[in-house]
């Protein structure tokens, strides 16, 4: 697989101020960080509050600029001006907030200000609108208020809002975190079909079960990556989870602990009735 | 609670006013108010115009009483313009109607004062017929498809407009936002309604700081979701929304050229030539306040 | 010394074309001491519901009491009178309460409360540094600092403390664990069993997590367009009702709990937790073999 982004060695610190207003250095942020990405994955980024995994999802947009090491997006790189609007084109993103990241007060206007701001032409714009807002099944809300829309609505909304830009890399930054559990799966359910049509997503999350669902898994902690593999891989680790604050689904910990004591289960159960019908299976036999 | 506001009170019917390109409905209230203010002086002539913002009102679908409710606002303006006008205009002994204790009242006083009292009305229900008919986001494109001839002088006619766009839409936000902070600070004992001025304007303090903290922080938010969909400033910025200037909204202009013109003529019209062709009996009815 | 509420309905913007029936006849009994799940999804009412408790709410039909208070006088005079022996009863931490924070110190915001309730300068000093330290906070750290200087999590503490120094016997708490991450759940939610231990508190949390549903509580009230639709033990709830039609999800272990059950595993005890249902099977084989053997 080709690689598209590629993380070297790359540490981003915010600053502090005293009361006088002197500066003083931190290592809040990210701290020589090595990370490639893939055509066409799913890549999780996963990490408690505060582990440095948002200051690296705006690393791959190019909204912070490595203080040190070098960031390469398609080849481009963020930190000459042209270039760097050239990487915001081929990578969407999504925040936190569904009600912060819009700037209209229609649902079509809010989703066309990304290609608005490409200069794309009128008949071309709507025809992107359309596309965008049908891939995220929002079409018939194309004249409607956002104000008025669940949160997972909206989330779908922003999605459209960055899908209209044609990028090639949509970044979720903790997209999900602000929903219901019914938000939260729709909009789980769109950025995987888009995945699956060619997207490539990088989903920055501490929700487990949506991490389970990626192709690789990146840890993060203390902005340093801890862990990195395929999900089954990392969430074995599930005690070194637990210590940097994270949580292994239930279904995944109870089966990994239970092989542990000698209960023939696949340590690495997701799924809850795949696990309840084999444990019923082991002890009515006995 | 604080739900949504009727920002600009904008009225949901589907009517052929509501259709209109905002771009002719800014110009044309203006029209209007500018026709009411300054250039038509009698009572023939706000009759035509009246009569004139009644269709409008009847084909808009909107209730007249909701198009009345912008009147309540000027009620106490308009009470108090008829005063002055009652009391303080003097006219010639012959028109004295009143003359009790330090009061006289003229005939010509009482016109004057129901000119006026006339022409606020008129006035304000004709700008709040824009409002009622248009929704903010469509003033917003009017306003700044009109301006756009200043972005040959470098005026930044985009930005105004994406702020204007911005500001719409974070409102009910905000609205919102303050009604869950109240009723926080509620839940913990605040009182908003007792003690003296200081009091009452220290308990705003915990509902303001969070506030201001909040729109702060959405600020940057926003900002950076602007920056990552490619925003650098509205120089090159192409719209979605085009305005078009359609077969209507012609027809609509030359209805308003034509009555509101006519209003605007026959106050300028000569007198003498007037009685010369309706007859000095009606014409005195007509232009009694001449 | 509960909460009663008796055939409560409630009518946003009434005689208005907005108008939207928000709760329908609701009827329940909150003892002391219980800690209650309040689920359903957005708009079934339960915001609301948790509002009338505090009285911000103005109670429009039927009749609801907390601790013995008649929330529902209408008598002016009266009214005035509940509110002032409410204060500080019910404590409300709402969604995202870091957000209403506003003080130039931790100390200050979560002084607010008692002052609001006119305490002496003394008493609100013992009762600021007691909420703070139960929210798992260090006194001398925060008492100074500007809460804005905190991490998020921290933040939320100082919140709940600023609540909770108001000494409320019923504690409503709408989502508090919504956008944090594991670790800070856990911490948040375990800080809340541990005051109900100490102190008999009543707790009554909104919540979308069923797994933390199904994990902390001992009572789940379902809403759905405004009524109460299940009211029960969450250990039956989940066993029982079909939530999936409600669009609530089951919890992981309620899950394993019925499939144990319908595949004749009898485990012992109810488990609610992994480490429970971890520690009931390894149980339920060691029985099992022992048993053979001795066949």
């Amino acid at each position: 697989m080709q690689k598209i982004i590629e993380i070297k060695n790359v540490t981003y610190n915010y600053k502090d101020y005293t009361d006088n207003g002197t500066e003083i250095a931190t290592d809040r942020g990210v701290n020589n960080i090595d990370l490639d990405v893939y055509e066409g994955e799913f890549l999780a980024l996963v990490g408690h509050n505060g582990s440095g995994k948002s200051t690296l999802a705006k690393l791959f947009n190019g909204l912070i600029k490595p203080q040190s090491g070098s960031v390469r997006v398609y080849g481009l790189n963020p930190e000459i001006d042209e270039q760097l609007y050239k990487i915001r084109s081929k990578v969407g993103m999504v925040f936190q907030n569904p009600d912060n990241q819009m700037v209209a007060s229609i649902v079509e206007d809010d989703v066309a200000f990304g290609p608005e701001n490409l200069g794309i032409e009128t008949k071309e714009l709507r025809n992107r609108v359309d596309n965008a807002l049908k891939s995220v099944n929002m079409y018939e809300y194309a004249d409607k208020t956002p104000t008025r829309l669940s949160g997972g609505q909206k989330q779908r909304i922003a999605i459209a809002g960055a899908l209209a830009i044609e990028p090639l890399v949509l970044v979720l930054d903790e997209a999900t975190s602000m929903l219901d559990p019914i938000g939260r799966s729709e909009v789980m359910e769109t950025v995987l079909k888009l995945n699956k049509e060619g997207i490539t997503v990088i989903a920055i999350t501490h929700f487990m079960d949506e991490a389970v669902k990626a192709d690789r898994v990146v840890v993060l902690n203390e902005g340093k990556i801890a862990l990195e593999g395929a999900p089954k891989e990392v969430f074995s680790q599930g005690r070194l989870l637990h210590q940097m604050g994270l949580d292994v689904p239930r279904s995944v910990s109870l089966s990994t602990q239970l092989s542990e004591r000698g209960f023939n289960v696949e340590p690495f159960t997701t799924d809850i009735k795949l696990l309840g019908d084999k444990l019923c299976q082991l002890l009515s036999k006995i | 609670m604080i739900r949504e506001v009727a920002f600009g009170q904008y009225y949901p019917t589907k009517s052929v006013i509501h259709r209109l390109d905002p771009r002719l409905k800014i110009i044309l209230s203006l029209a209007y108010m500018v026709a009411t203010i300054f250039l038509v002086n009698s009572f023939f002539c706000y009759a035509l115009l009246s009569l004139f913002l009644l269709s409008v009102i009847a084909v808009s679908k909107i209730p007249l009483i909701s198009v009345f409710k912008s009147v309540k606002a000027i009620l106490f303006l308009a009470l108090f313009t008829a005063v002055i006008n009652i009391f303080f205009i003097k006219g010639n002994a012959e028109e004295l109607l009143v003359d009790w204790w330090i009061f006289k009242i003229y005939s010509s006083g009482l016109i004057s004062a129901g000119r006026m009292v006339f022409r606020l009305i008129l006035l304000v229900m004709g700008a709040s017929m824009l409002t009622l008919t248009t929704t903010p986001v469509d003033l917003t494109y009017g306003i700044e498809s009109l301006l756009s001839p200043l972005k040959l002088i470098k005026v930044p006619v985009g930005d105004f407009a994406l702020v204007m766009s911005i500001t719409l839409r974070f409102i009910p936000t905000l609205m919102e936002e303050t009604d869950r902070i109240i009723r926080a600070q509620k839940a913990r004992g605040a009182q908003f309604d007792t003690g003296g001025m200081v009091a009452r304007a220290k308990a705003f303090v915990p509902i303001l700081v969070p506030l201001l903290v909040n729109s702060f922080r959405r600020a940057e938010e926003l900002a950076m979701a602007m920056n990552a969909r490619c925003f650098e400033g509205s120089t090159k910025r192409t719209r979605l929304k085009k305005l078009i200037f359609l077969w209507r909204d012609l027809f609509a202009l030359l209805i308003f050229v034509l009555i509101v013109g006519f209003a605007v003529a026959v106050n300028y019209i000569n007198s003498d030539w007037l009685v010369n062709f309706i007859g000095k009996p009606l014409f005195d009815i007509l232009f009694f306040d001449r | 010394m509960s909460i009663i509420v008796k055939d409560l309905s409630y009518t946003y913007n009434p005689k208005s074309p907005y108008q939207t029936q928000a709760l329908k006849n609701v009827s329940l009994t909150i003892e002391e001491g219980q800690f209650v799940g309040l689920c359903g999804h957005t708009g079934s009412g339960k915001t609301t519901f948790v509002q009338h408790l505090n009285a911000l709410i103005i109670t429009q039909e039927g009749y609801l009491s907390v601790n013995g208070l008649d929330l529902t006088v209408k008598n002016k005079k009266l009214r005035r009178e509940m509110l002032k022996k409410l204060r500080g009863k019910v404590g409300m931490v709402f969604q995202y309460p870091e957000y209403q924070l506003f003080a130039n110190t931790v100390y200050e915001d979560i002084a607010f409360g008692p002052k609001n309730m006119k305490l002496t300068k003394e008493e609100i000093d013992v009762r600021v540094k007691e909420a703070i330290i139960s929210v798992g906070l260090d006194f001398d750290y925060v008492n100074q600092k500007s809460p804005f200087e905190l991490s998020g999590g921290e933040k939320r503490r100082v919140a709940l403390a600023g609540v909770l120094a108001m000494r409320p016997s019923v504690l409503v708490l709408d989502e508090p664990t919504a956008g944090l991450d594991p670790r800070g759940k856990r911490e948040i939610l375990d800080l809340i069993v541990n005051l109900k231990k100490q102190s008999g508190l009543t707790v009554i949390m909104i919540s979308h997590d069923m797994d933390e549903v199904y994990e902390y509580t001992d009572r789940t009230i379902v809403f759905n367009n405004g009524t109460v639709e299940y009211d029960m033990r969450t250990y039956e709830l989940f066993q029982k009702a079909d939530l999936t039609k409600l669009g609530l999800e089951i919890p992981q272990m309620a899950v394993l709990n019925n499939i144990l059950k319908n595949g004749g595993v009898f485990l012992t005890g109810e488990n609610h937790t992994v480490k429970q249902m971890l520690s009931a099977l390894v149980q339920y084989k060691a029985d099992k073999l022992r048993k053979q053997q001795n066949d």
